[in-house]
């Protein structure tokens, strides 16, 4: 079996230029992914950001400017999309309405080979996976948004993909049958075992399904890496405000030791661990800390590596309690603390002066994004490689 | 508000109706009248022009050529016509608002002029005039209708319903085969008779590009020389709308039939 089972390396992709007369747009710039078999792989990042170019490019509609791309480290130029071994799950579902589902879910070339009786099988196969036997003889139309997506699913499954590419399956879903489809969708891809290539806007549901993520923005990737490093290592200030809600604040550097650099920020000082920055004094630096990592606390209670503030706002969001802290210098931070009840829990009206705490390791020294010629491909940084 | 007895909505309808109609049910009504003189009062009931006109060898064989002259041109207009429009639909290239305006052009040329044309073309091209220069001049005219009725139907599905059909393993004419032609098919066939009926009736073109065999509208008009077959004339024009309007009925119950396209929402 082959290391990768989509390997992407500096792949291009310019729409327009001198062919069609209008004015080239880059969509994707110098793209690098490698794949692992198995794997549920996110593309991740705000809509024009790529991803679905990228995706396109996987499945043969679009013909890379320049670069190389491998599936099953097979070189994938000037193969068609009907002889790559991908399938697509399209954001519209794209269900013939000229045929009923059984013969939606039968249409792949690989199932019409087989003799009747084992198309047949396999077709209702195709729809047990998907919980929908015995919708054979409906029309597609005649379906629930959710039912046409997992027809769209049994359809792309039937003909046994190596990779299965899903553009935005659930954007068109309402939020509870959205968590349930995510749920569905990661379980049967652990059964199926076939990697899954998934485009999406929505964090949370990358952060939820998948074992990598690649954070794009503007045709580059910015960071490759597993939920985990994606939300609490954020490479970059794109990708750290993307990614949930985080407070991001400018300071520049006063004191550098062991690992720690000691910023200092309206008139306060705050400790931000270096984790290998290169930092030097008077340094300007922008920091992250996420809300749910900040403690907020009575200002005599407090004591080392805070920040003080007056609380402009609290809201109460049932789970949590979200408090908008103003500094002395006009900027606000958010905290974000559960309402566990009991001892723990305190009372803070707005108006009161109150302290921020947290602990050095929770916040995040973030590189700032540099001009696009000189691309954001050095910033990409994998974790596990 | 308005009283429920008077509706100014149905005087309209009625005086539009008796616009277009009423000629048509006057040729109807004479069709089965009893004299060779088209005028009241009307003489008495017969079908006796009916039964002559199935002894009227030449006019029967008129019919005949404008069968075969529609048959053929809208055959030929329909695989041109949807081909264009898969062009315009499907793809992208240089020029194509000026290819859509230019095969539009024959609706708003006049057909006399287009008949001029045409037989300056085929005079030049020493091409004999018969019912093949008709039958070519009428794929021009029809063109332009099976362009727009086919367009419209392909504008109306996602072109990426094609797309999975090539990610499913088909090649581009197995997609075509398999999902463009069949969805489109109701509009194809709606375009077809479309066509049939512009040929079938279609005078101006067919008066130029005639050769020794003649169209049925050609035949009629020559035969309005001789009073006496005026009866037969008129006894085969009611069929012929009894004819069209079946036509009519059918072209548009195939433009309405199938599924609804990708582009309505789901339920």
């Amino acid at each position: 079996m082959n290391e990768y089972a989509v390997e992407l390396r500096d792949v291009v992709k310019v729409y327009g230029g001198r062919r069609s007369g209008a004015r080239a747009v880059p969509a994707v710039r110098k793209v690098s992914l490698a794949i692992r078999p198995g794997e549920f792989f996110t593309l991740l990042g705000p809509s024009g950001c790529g991803k679905t170019t990228t995706l396109r490019l996987i499945a043969g509609f679009e013909q890379p400017s320049a670069g190389e791309l491998l599936i099953d480290g097979r070189p994938m130029q000037a193969v068609a999309p009907n002889q790559r071994p991908v399938n697509t799950v399209f954001q519209n579902y794209a269900l013939f309405p000229h045929l009923n589902v059984a013969r939606n879910v039968g249409f792949g070339k690989r199932v019409r080979a087989l003799p009747r009786a084992e198309q047949e099988r396999q077709v209702a196969q195709a729809l047990e996976l998907v919980r929908l036997a015995g919708y054979g003889e409906r029309r597609t139309w005649q379906l629930s948004g959710g039912q046409q997506q997992r027809v769209a699913l049994a359809r792309a499954l039937a003909n046994r993909p190596s990779v299965l590419l899903l553009d935005e399956p659930l954007g068109a879903l309402d939020l509870k049958l959205r968590k349930q489809m995510q749920s569905e969708l990661k379980q049967l891809q652990s059964r199926v075992g076939i990697t899954f290539i998934y485009v999406t806007h929505d964090q949370e549901e990358a952060l939820t399904m998948s074992d990598r993520i690649a954070v794009m923005a503007e045709g580059h990737v910015l960071q490759i890496g597993d939920p985990l490093t994606i939300y609490e290592h954020p490479a970059t200030r794109f990708v750290a405000e993307f990614i949930g809600e985080t407070n991001l604040l400018d300071a520049t550097v006063d004191d550098l030791y062991e690992g720690l650099a000691c910023l200092r920020l309206a008139g306060q000082e705050a400790q931000v661990p270096l984790n290998g920055t290169p930092l030097r004094h008077g340094q300007h630096v922008c920091w992250s800390v996420r809300p749910e990592r900040l403690l907020l606390l009575p200002p005599e209670e407090a004591q080392s590596n805070l920040l003080r503030g007056r609380l402009r706002e609290a809201v109460y969001i049932g789970t949590d309690t979200r408090f908008v802290v103003e500094l002395p210098s006009g900027e606000a931070l958010v905290a974000r603390v559960q309402n566990t009840g009991g001892a723990g829990s305190r009372q803070f009206a707005p108006g009161d002066e109150v302290a921020l705490c947290w602990r050095p390791e929770d916040a995040r020294l973030l590189v700032e994004e540099r001009g696009q010629a000189q691309g954001y491909e050095l910033l990409t940084i994998d974790k596990e490689r | 508000m308005r009283r429920a007895q008077f509706s100014p909505g149905a005087l309209y309808y009625a005086l539009m109706a008796a616009f277009l109609y009423l000629p048509l049910l006057l040729l109807v009504v004479f069709s089965f009248n009893d004299s060779p003189t088209l005028a009241f009062p009307l003489k008495g009931f017969t079908t006796r022009w009916y039964g002559e006109l199935l002894l009227a060898g030449e006019l029967l064989a008129a019919l005949r050529n404008s069968l075969l002259v529609a048959a053929g041109a809208s055959l030929v207009a329909t695989v041109l016509g949807t081909m264009a429009a898969l062009a315009l639909t499907r793809f992208e290239f240089p020029g194509k608002g000026a290819f859509l305006a230019l095969a539009a052009m024959p609706l708003v040329i006049p057909y006399v002029v287009l008949g001029v044309a045409l037989l300056i073309a085929f005079s030049q091209a020493g091409i004999k005039l018969s019912l093949w220069t008709v039958g070519l001049g009428h794929v021009v005219v029809s063109v332009p209708y099976v362009l727009l009725i086919v367009m419209a139907r392909l504008a109306g599905f996602e072109a990426n319903l094609e797309e999975a059909a090539m990610d499913l393993g088909e090649s581009y004419w197995g997609a075509l085969r398999r999902v463009t032609l069949p969805m489109a098919g109701p509009a194809l066939l709606a375009a077809y008779l479309n066509a049939f009926t512009t040929s079938f009736d279609e005078f101006a073109l067919s008066f130029f590009l005639t050769g020794s065999e003649t169209t049925l509208p050609i035949y009629l008009y020559s035969q309005l020389r001789f009073p006496a077959r005026l009866p037969l004339v008129v006894a085969l024009a009611a069929l012929l709308i009894v004819g069209s309007l079946l036509v009519l009925l059918i072209s548009e119950w195939l433009r309405r039939l199938g599924p609804p396209s990708g582009k309505e929402p789901a339920l």
